[in-house]
C-alpha cells in the first residue's frame, strides 16, 4: 500500500526540514522575546532614572520654597506681636514674588502649641484654628526643621492643599499650596518625558497631590503596588497593567525629606513603538533566513533524492525484464557506489538473461527438431510401411478364395486402418506437418476450426488475412503457429469467450498475428515473467520464440474486457527476400 | 471402346507405391505407365509419359504433392491429378483441390475404391474419399463468417440448391444427385446453372471449393 507521505523527499521534509524549521522558529521567538524583555527593562530603567531626576528637580524647587518661607519667618517684622506683624510680613511676602505665587492658599503663623495666631490674607483659613495634632507639625516641632504636610482640605474653600512649614520663633510659619493651581508642575515640566507620559505625586498616605489630570488630585492611589513601594522608600521601575487594560512603564522615587512619592508613567504602546518596529524587522529578517534555509535544504535534499528516485525507477524496469540505461553520476559517494553496483548487477542480469535465452532457444529448437524428426518418421515411414503392409494384405485378400479367411483379412485391414489413424494423430500432435506441407494460413485455419469443438469451445472463431501474404521463413511460420496455438489454448482454458478472431496482417515491413477474444480477460502483469511465477510458462515460451526472431509480443487485457495477444515479426527488406 | 486409363504413380515410399501399382495393374481398364518417388520426378514423368491421370501423394521430398499438382495442372492441363494421401484434414483437401486436383482419396481406402475413383475422374467427376465426404456438412447459420469481401451470402441459395451443392461436394454425378433427391437429371442441371450463376463460378469443382472457402460447407474434424 502506498501511503501519501512515504516518499524519500516527503520523509526528509517530515523528519529533517520540519523539525529544523521549528527549532529555528523557536530560536527566533526566543530572540524576539529576549529583545522585548531587554527593551522593557531599558524603558523601566529609563523611567526610574527619570523619576530620580524629577525628584532632584522637585527637591530643589521645594528647597527654594522652603528657603523663601524661612526668610519670611526670620524677618524682624514677624518678631513683633500679633497680626500686624504677619500682615507686614505678608507684604514682604508679596514682594517675594515666588512666595506669593506658590503659597496661593495663604500663610499661617502658629504658636508653639500649634494654635493659629494669624492668617493672611485675612479671612483665609487653610488649616482651621489649630494644627497641634498634625503629623507634619509634630515632625517640625521635634526636629525644628522644615516639614511637608499630606493632602489636606482648605477649611474655607474646600479645595485640596498642602502645607510647607518652617520654624518661626517657638512656633511655625505655614505656607499653604493650592493643589489645583500648583506651581509644583514647574520643576516637573522641565523633564522631557515621551509622548503620553507624565509624572504624578502622592503624599505619604498615598493620596495624589499632583497629577496632570486634576480630577485625580486628592484620589487615594495607595492600593497600587508601585505607590506602596515608593512610600516604603524604594526607588525603582515596573511594567504595570492599569485597570483600563493599558500597559504602562513606570519609574518611581521617594521625594527627599517629604515622605511623598513621585511616579513617572509612560504608556508602553508609545514608548515601545520604535523598538517594536525594529523587532518586527528582526522577525522578518529571521523569517526570510528560515525560508531561505528551508529552500536551500529542500534543493539539496532533492538533488540527493533524484538519483535515488532514478535508481528506483530503473530497478523497477530491471525487475520488469527491461534493460535500463546506466545512471548518471550524482556526485554523492554512497549514491554513486549504489548506482555503480546497480549497473553491474543489471549487466550481470542481462548476461544471465541472454544466456538463458540462448539456452531456451537452443532447447526449443532441439525440441522442435526432435518432434519434427519423430513426426516425420511416424508419418513418412511408419504409416507408409503400415499402408504398404495393408496393400500386401489386399493382394493376399484378392487371391484368397476362402470366404472365412477373406473376412479375417478384412478384419486385419480394418485394424491396420485404425492403427494408421492413431499413428497419424500422434504424428500430428507432435508437430503439425500441415505447416510444412501447406504453409501458415491453412495451418492456422485448422487451429481456428479446432477451436469450434471440444473442451472450452469457442463458437465464433474466425481467421482473417489482411494484406498480400508474404513468403515467410519456416521458423517464422512455426513461431506464429505456436503463438496462435498457445493463445487459442489459453482462450479455451481461461477466457470463457464466445468469440475469438485470429488476424494475420502482412505489411512490407512485418507480419503480425493477433488473437483477440471477448472473454473474461485478466490483469496483465508488467512483465510476462511474472506469469512464470504462477507456473504459466506458455506465454513466456512463445515470447522467447518471438524475441529470438527479433519480434515483439504484446498482451492487452483488462478484467471483463477480453484479451488481445499480438505477435509481430520483422520481414526482410524486399530486395533481400529471396536471399 | 477407349483404351485403358494410363496412370502415373507418385509416392516416395517405394514399398507402398509398388504395392498400390501391383494392385492397380490387376484392373483391366487401368494401366500404370510410370512411378515417381518425388514431386519433381512426377512433373517430369507426367511431361514425358503423358498419362491420363497422376496419382499423387502429398508429402514427398523435392517438390511437394501440392507443388507438383499445381505445376502439372498449369503446364499440362489435359492431365488430371487424383490425390492419394494419409491426411484427412479439410485444409489438405481444400488446398489440393484448389491447386487443381480432380479428386481426393485416402490411402486407407482399399485399392478397389481407388480404382473406382480413377474411373470417376476419367468421367469428369470429383471423387472424394467416403471418409471425407462423410464429414462434409452444411455449416449454414452456425456462426462461421465468410472472410471480408466475399459475397454472396449462402442464404441467396435456395435450400434445394444447397442440398445439390452438398451432393456436389460428395463427388456425386448429376445422375446420382437426381436419384438421391428424387428429381430428374434435367432439374439438377437447372439447379446447377442457377448455383453457378449465384456463386459466380463456372464448374462443379469451383462451386464446391467456393462453398468450402466461404464456410458454407466444412469437414468435421
Amino acid at each position: 500500500m502506498r501511503r501519501p507521505f512515504d516518499s524519500l523527499l516527503a520523509q526528509f521534509a517530515l523528519r529533517v526540514i520540519a523539525p529544523l524549521t521549528l527549532v529555528l522558529l523557536g530560536m527566533i521567538a526566543a530572540g524576539v522575546y529576549a529583545y522585548q524583555q531587554a527593551v522593557v527593562s531599558l524603558l523601566i530603567d529609563r523611567d526610574r532614572q527619570l523619576a530620580g531626576l524629577a525628584n532632584a528637580y522637585l527637591t530643589e524647587a521645594l528647597a527654594r520654597y522652603t528657603r523663601e518661607l524661612a526668610a519670611l519667618a526670620g524677618s524682624p517684622a514677624l518678631r513683633g506681636p500679633g497680626a500686624a506683624a504677619l500682615t507686614e510680613a505678608a507684604a514682604l511676602t508679596e514682594a517675594a514674588a515666588d512666595a506669593a505665587r506658590v503659597f496661593t492658599a495663604g500663610l499661617v503663623l502658629v504658636d508653639g502649641g500649634g494654635q493659629v495666631l494669624t492668617v493672611t490674607p485675612a479671612g483665609a483659613s487653610p488649616v482651621g484654628p489649630s494644627v497641634a495634632g498634625q503629623p507634619f507639625f509634630q515632625a517640625l516641632q521635634t526636629r525644628r526643621a522644615p516639614a511637608f504636610s499630606d493632602e489636606m482640605t482648605d477649611d474655607r474653600t474646600g479645595r485640596s492643599i498642602i502645607e510647607l512649614a518652617v520654624p518661626a520663633g517657638s512656633g511655625a510659619l505655614l505656607g499653604a499650596v493650592d493643589l489645583l493651581s500648583t506651581p509644583l508642575s514647574e520643576p516637573i515640566d522641565r523633564l522631557d518625558i515621551g509622548e503620553g507620559g507624565f509624572v504624578y505625586l502622592v503624599d505619604s498616605r498615598g493620596r495624589v497631590i499632583f497629577h496632570p489630570t486634576v480630577t485625580n488630585i486628592g484620589q487615594d492611589f495607595s492600593d497600587r503596588p508601585h505607590v506602596q513601594e515608593v512610600l516604603a522608600g524604594e526607588q525603582g521601575g515596573t511594567l504595570w497593567r492599569a485597570r483600563s487594560g493599558e500597559e504602562v512603564v513606570q519609574g518611581y522615587a521617594p521625594v527627599t525629606d517629604t515622605g511623598w512619592g513621585l511616579i513617572v508613567r509612560e504608556p508602553w504602546e508609545s514608548v515601545a513603538a520604535p523598538a517594536r518596529q525594529y523587532g518586527l524587522l528582526m522577525a522578518l529578517a529571521a523569517g526570510a533566513a528560515v525560508g531561505l534555509s528551508v529552500v536551500l535544504l529542500w534543493r539539496g535534499v532533492r538533488q540527493i533524492a533524484r538519483p535515488l528516485q532514478t535508481l528506483v525507477t530503473q530497478t523497477v524496469s530491471l525487475a520488469a525484464g527491461e534493460a535500463p540505461p546506466p545512471v548518471a553520476a550524482a556526485g554523492v559517494r554512497e549514491i554513486d557506489a549504489l548506482a555503480g553496483a546497480f549497473g553491474r548487477m543489471a549487466a550481470q542480469i542481462a548476461s544471465y538473461r541472454a544466456g538463458l535465452r540462448r539456452y531456451v532457444d537452443v532447447l526449443t529448437r532441439s525440441q522442435e527438431e526432435e518432434r519434427r524428426r519423430i513426426a516425420r518418421e511416424l508419418h513418412d515411414d511408419t504409416i507408409q510401411s503400415l499402408l504398404a503392409v495393408a496393400r500386401r494384405l489386399e493382394l493376399v485378400q484378392a487371391a484368397e478364395l476362402d470366404p472365412g479367411r477373406q473376412a479375417q483379412l478384412a478384419e486385419i485391414q480394418q485394424q491396420m486402418s485404425e492403427t494408421v489413424q492413431g499413428v497419424r494423430l500422434l504424428s500430428r500432435d507432435l508437430r503439425p506437418l500441415i505447416l510444412e506441407d501447406l504453409g501458415l494460413l491453412p495451418a492456422l485455419q485448422t487451429l481456428v476450426k479446432a477451436a469450434h469443438t471440444g473442451q472450452g469451445a469457442v463458437p465464433q472463431a474466425g481467421l482473417t488475412v489482411n494484406g498480400p501474404p508474404a513468403q515467410l521463413r519456416p521458423e517464422q511460420e512455426l513461431a506464429l503457429y505456436r503463438v496462435a496455438q498457445e493463445a487459442l489454448t489459453n482462450v479455451r482454458r481461461h477466457a470463457h469467450a464466445t468469440g475469438v478472431q485470429v488476424s494475420v496482417t502482412f505489411t512490407p515491413a512485418e507480419v503480425s498475428l493477433e488473437v483477440a477474444d471477448d472473454g473474461c480477460g485478466f490483469t496483465v502483469p508488467p512483465s510476462l515473467t511474472e506469469l512464470a511465477q504462477q507456473d504459466s510458462f506458455g506465454l513466456l515460451g512463445i515470447q522467447e520464440r518471438v524475441w529470438a526472431l527479433g519480434g515483439t509480443l504484446t498482451v492487452a487485457a483488462q478484467p471483463g474486457q477480453g484479451t488481445s495477444l499480438t505477435a509481430r515479426l520483422p520481414l526482410p527488406a524486399a530486395g533481400a527476400a529471396e536471399a | 471402346m477407349p483404351g485403358p486409363i494410363r496412370l502415373l504413380l507418385a509416392d516416395d515410399h517405394a514399398l507402398l507405391r509398388q504395392g498400390t501399382a501391383e494392385l492397380l495393374r490387376r484392373e483391366p481398364d487401368l494401366c500404370v505407365v510410370g512411378e515417381a518417388s518425388d514431386g519433381r520426378q512426377a512433373v517430369a514423368l507426367a511431361q514425358a509419359l503423358q498419362p491420363d491421370i497422376v496419382i499423387m501423394d502429398v508429402r514427398m521430398p523435392g517438390a511437394s504433392g501440392l507443388e507438383a499438382t499445381r505445376r502439372i495442372r498449369e503446364s499440362l492441363p489435359h492431365i488430371q491429378v487424383l490425390v492419394l494421401t494419409a491426411h484427412d484434414d479439410d485444409q489438405y483437401v481444400f488446398s489440393l483441390l484448389q491447386a487443381g486436383a480432380s479428386g481426393y482419396l485416402l490411402k486407407t481406402a482399399p485399392v478397389s475404391a481407388l480404382a473406382q475413383a480413377i474411373r470417376q475422374v476419367r468421367a469428369g467427376e470429383t471423387p472424394l474419399d467416403p471418409a471425407i465426404t462423410r464429414k462434409v456438412v452444411l455449416r449454414l447459420g452456425s456462426g462461421s463468417r465468410p472472410a471480408a469481401g466475399e459475397t454472396p451470402e449462402a442464404a441467396e441459395l435456395t435450400p434445394r440448391e444447397l442440398e445439390v451443392l452438398q451432393c456436389l461436394a460428395r463427388g456425386l454425378s448429376n445422375r446420382a444427385i437426381a436419384e438421391a433427391l428424387y428429381v430428374s437429371e434435367r432439374t439438377i442441371q437447372t439447379h446447377l446453372t442457377s448455383i453457378f450463376a449465384k456463386m459466380g463460378v463456372a464448374s462443379r469443382l469451383e462451386a464446391v471449393l467456393a462453398a468450402i472457402r466461404r464456410g458454407w460447407l466444412t469437414l468435421e474434424a
